[in-house]
């Protein structure tokens, strides 16, 4: 017994003492309240693997966090308008299919060579050949070298998405590209104000400034030089680690992982929006839901106030049109007519529709991660007389069943985040051009399908909105699909973490800094 | 013993052959495909269409088995990740050592207080010990490993900042992982061998070790415990062959690169050479950890290694 004993404690001992060996994993000292003393560094944490940090084959916007720093593009879609950046100035024909853009000279790629022409025009012939960036190629018809710092930019067809298409391309470097190979993917050279320095193939990727960045000119050097961004899948571990001050700043934080850090000290939350709406959507192509005056009976029984406030505890923004305001072309929304909580008027409806004793659905489909949305909506539209079951689907079960159009209503949510309206107006847009997710069964509608094309087709930002707000007009009464809310997310950071400017998509490493 | 071992080895093949099929056969039939889980919900049919080609996956279903199988035979080609565009063969390489370290160290710690507590608890049969030691190994058992995880960040990281959250590359980074991973073994190794120790310590040889004037000591730890070694083991190995694949959730909550969370992660996106390489791989490592299992029989007990032997006048040997 006594030898038993002595074993026990010693391996007791044992485990102690490797836990004071070996470099120190433990957290930075004084956890989030304080300052780091590395304060040209920051650790940003990512909850999604990363399969790629090359733009070309990337796929999840967690990767785009990181591409968004270390590469660059031509122009970019920000405060509103399209803005310089490798191109110094371009200018686009009337029928936007010619674009001619004439390049900084003083840009210099990771690897020391310098940018031109050449890799504008092999970014843009080879779109096709990459897996992420082939679907865009069926905008692009052809690309002109002019001179070594001038290249014009041929499309298609006139569309609005072309400088859509173009703006999202960041420019690689054909060299870097040939050499590499698939190595490339996760050796990335671009042109950005950060380089990467390391990536140990899992969770921790490193980048370091690029000191020849162009616009340092301007800016100057940024405060922070080094940022370590660290994967971590699970969003409890992350915020635990954002407590231990392991990780400075996370952003996307869904409402009810952010909620709790509102109310701890040290930490700082920013709400931004439109990340995508919550819906509900209706399978126009079959009854009952081929009725508007059903559809319209659905958004007039809806609560939004209250159901923005059971899903997301408020943090969402009430919402009844999909789109973006941030989108290039994007009507007022004060500008546009918007359904109100009106139970009475959703039962004369349903009545006028030939349904006075209120409807029986089959059962509705949903999303696991959707129920808490789909139970408030279904005890709303009770109230009215419509009612169902509902039928939580996996996934992939899921988009099949929409695919197959197997369905009559369903609560679902999609993604606003694209920068230009023509994205989102497809949606309502019968011919051609329906994604795999098309929501609103067979919905069809003449003036609709005329208004999406020309609002596509024009150049000038302030027609377009124009365009769309009479479409939007037309949506209202038609209502192939109700809008209820706008999700939210957040960034939560250390609170001596500023931001200078907040956004969901693009954060980048130059608005970062420590408070002195 | 050597023709019973490569009897063994041989015997593996179609049994991992069959394993590739019935996993290949439900990835076939579950719904989804690669494309629109790469691409997302707003990709368009002819991207979805255009995508599962360049991958392959548009080909009929025993053709791209047997490709799979006929490169690994005359390749050792497994294949490259739909998602990722990386050889799966290395992916799993990769991760196998974090897995291999978290299983093994863990099962060692869980035999080791797990046997420990048994014995004490058989030996004390009815006493506080043994039910305190019974309510332990219950508590142990149903404490689910995801909020054990999460309450052990809580307080070693989170409050006492003495651990990392997460993370892997220091001894420090794997106790938490550990603790995780040993607190649901202890709990079924110890009730396994407390349950043994007590059949084996009403045999009849114990009666005549005692009788003939061995101390305690000698009778639990020489005589009774070899003999009520046979389930610990069994249930050992399976542990260990169990933890291999499963620790997912261990894995994910501590951001440890392995094979368990590489797998659910391939799953979900209908990464099919990821699945079906790691679970092939998983396969061939529980069908190699079942034989260790049968030496490791033979070692403990003469009445098994016997059947092994040859006799000195060159008879046959006993499978």
């Amino acid at each position: 017994m006594k030898k038993l004993t002595s074993l026990l404690l010693t391996a007791m001992m044992l485990v102690l003492l490797a836990s004071g060996c070996g470099s120190s994993g433990a957290p930075a000292d004084g956890g989030p309240q304080s300052t780091p003393q590395d304060k040209d560094s920051v650790t940003i944490g990512i909850s999604v693997s990363l399969d790629s940090l090359e733009p070309m084959s990337a796929y999840s916007r967690e990767e785009q966090y990181v591409i968004y720093n270390v590469f660059d593009t031509l122009i970019e879609f920000y405060d509103g308008k399209y803005q310089p950046r490798l191109a110094e100035s371009f200018e686009m024909s009337d029928d936007m299919k010619e674009f001619t853009f004439k390049l900084r000279q003083d840009v210099t790629f990771h690897n020391g060579e310098k940018m031109t022409a050449k890799d504008v025009k092999y970014t843009f012939d080879n779109l096709a050949n990459f897996a992420f960036w082939a679907n865009d190629a069926r905008y692009i018809d052809h690309t002109e070298i002019i001179d070594d710092y001038t290249v014009k930019i041929y499309a298609k067809d006139t569309t609005a998405t072309n400088l859509v298409v173009i703006s999202q391309k960041e420019i690689i470097n054909e060299k870097a590209v040939t050499e590499l190979g698939e190595k490339h993917r996760f050796a990335p050279v671009g042109t950005g104000p950060y380089k990467l320095v390391n990536y140990d193939g899992f969770s921790t990727i490193q980048l370091e400034w690029n000191p020849e960045y162009y616009q340092w000119k301007e800016r100057g050097e940024p405060a922070i030089k080094k940022v370590t961004y660290k994967v971590i899948e699970d969003m409890q571990t992350m915020a635990m680690a954002l407590e231990a001050g392991e990780v400075d700043f996370v952003t996307k934080v869904p409402a009810t992982d952010a909620l709790p850090f509102e109310s701890k000290s040290g930490f700082t939350v920013d709400w931004l929006d439109q990340d995508g709406v919550t819906l509900v959507c209706y399978n126009c192509g079959t009854a009952p839901f081929n009725d508007k005056r059903v559809r319209q009976a659905v958004a007039y029984a809806i609560d939004r106030d209250a159901l923005n406030l059971i899903t997301t505890e408020g943090t969402g923004l009430v919402w009844d049109y999909f789109y973006s305001p941030k989108q290039a072309g994007a009507p007022n929304y004060d500008d546009l007519p918007h359904y109100t909580y009106d139970p009475e008027k959703a039962k004369q409806l349903l009545a006028d529709a030939g349904y006075p004793n209120g409807l029986q659905l089959d059962p509705v489909p949903i999303m696991q991660s959707d129920e808490r949305y789909a139970v408030a909506l279904q005890q709303q539209l009770e109230q009215v007389g419509i009612t169902f079951e509902l039928e939580t689907l996996e996934q992939n079960t899921l988009f099949d069943t929409i695919f197959a159009m197997d369905y009559e209503i369903l609560p679902f949510g999609l993604s606003t985040e694209i920068y230009d309206m023509s994205y989102v107006a497809k949606y309502f847009y019968n011919k051609d051009l329906k994604p795999m997710l098309f929501p609103c069964g067979d919905f069809a509608d003449d003036q609709i399908d005329e208004l999406i094309r020309q609002g596509e087709t024009t150049a000038d930002l302030g027609e377009r909105a124009k365009i769309y707000t009479e479409l939007y007009k037309l949506l209202y009464d038609e209502q192939p699909l109700s809008a209820v809310y706008s999700r939210q997310c957040a960034t939560v950071k250390n609170q001596n973490l500023n931001y200078a400017h907040p956004d969901i998509l693009k954060v980048k490493i130059w608005d970062l800094s420590w408070n002195a | 013993m050597v023709s019973y071992i490569v009897k063994r080895v041989l015997i593996t093949i179609p049994i991992l052959l069959g394993v590739v099929f019935i996993v290949f056969s439900i990835m076939q039939f579950t719904p989804g495909n690669p494309a629109s889980v790469i691409l997302g919900a707003q990709a368009e049919p002819w991207q979805i269409e255009q995508l599962n080609e360049q991958l392959g996956y548009n080909k009929p279903f025993f053709v791209r088995f047997f490709n799979y199988v006929i490169n690994i035979v005359t390749k050792f080609d497994f294949g490259v990740s739909y998602k990722s565009g990386k050889p799966v063969v290395d992916e799993i390489l990769l991760r196998f050592p974090m897995t291999f370290k978290l299983a093994s160290i863990s099962i060692v710690i869980s035999a080791f207080f797990g046997i420990l507590l048994g014995i004490f608890s058989a030996v004390k049969q009815y006493t506080a010990l043994d039910t305190s030691l019974t309510v332990l190994a219950l508590l142990f058992a149903a404490v689910p490993s995801f909020w054990l995880a999460l309450m052990l960040i809580l307080v070693f990281a989170v409050t006492w900042k003495i651990l990392p959250t997460s993370g892997y590359g220091t001894v420090q980074h794997m106790i938490l992982p550990i603790i995780t991973l040993s607190v649901g073994g202890i709990a079924g190794i110890m009730r396994i061998t407390r349950s043994a120790m007590l059949e084996t310590i009403r045999q009849d040889y114990i009666r005549t070790a005692r009788a003939k004037g061995a101390t305690e000591k000698i009778v639990i730890w020489r005589h009774a415990l070899k003999n009520a070694l046979l389930p610990v083991v069994t249930v050992l190995g399976m542990s260990f062959a169990g933890q291999l694949g499963g620790a997912v959730i261990t894995e994910t909550i501590f951001a440890l690169p392995g094979i368990g969370q590489y797998m659910v992660t391939a799953i979900r996106a209908k990464d099919d050479p990821v699945v079906l390489t790691g679970t092939l791989f998983l396969a061939a490592l529980f069908c190699l950890i079942v034989l260790l299992l049968d030496i490791i029989y033979a070692l403990i007990d003469p009445r098994i290694r016997a059947r092994f032997i040859k006799t000195k006048k060159g008879g046959k040997a006993h499978a």
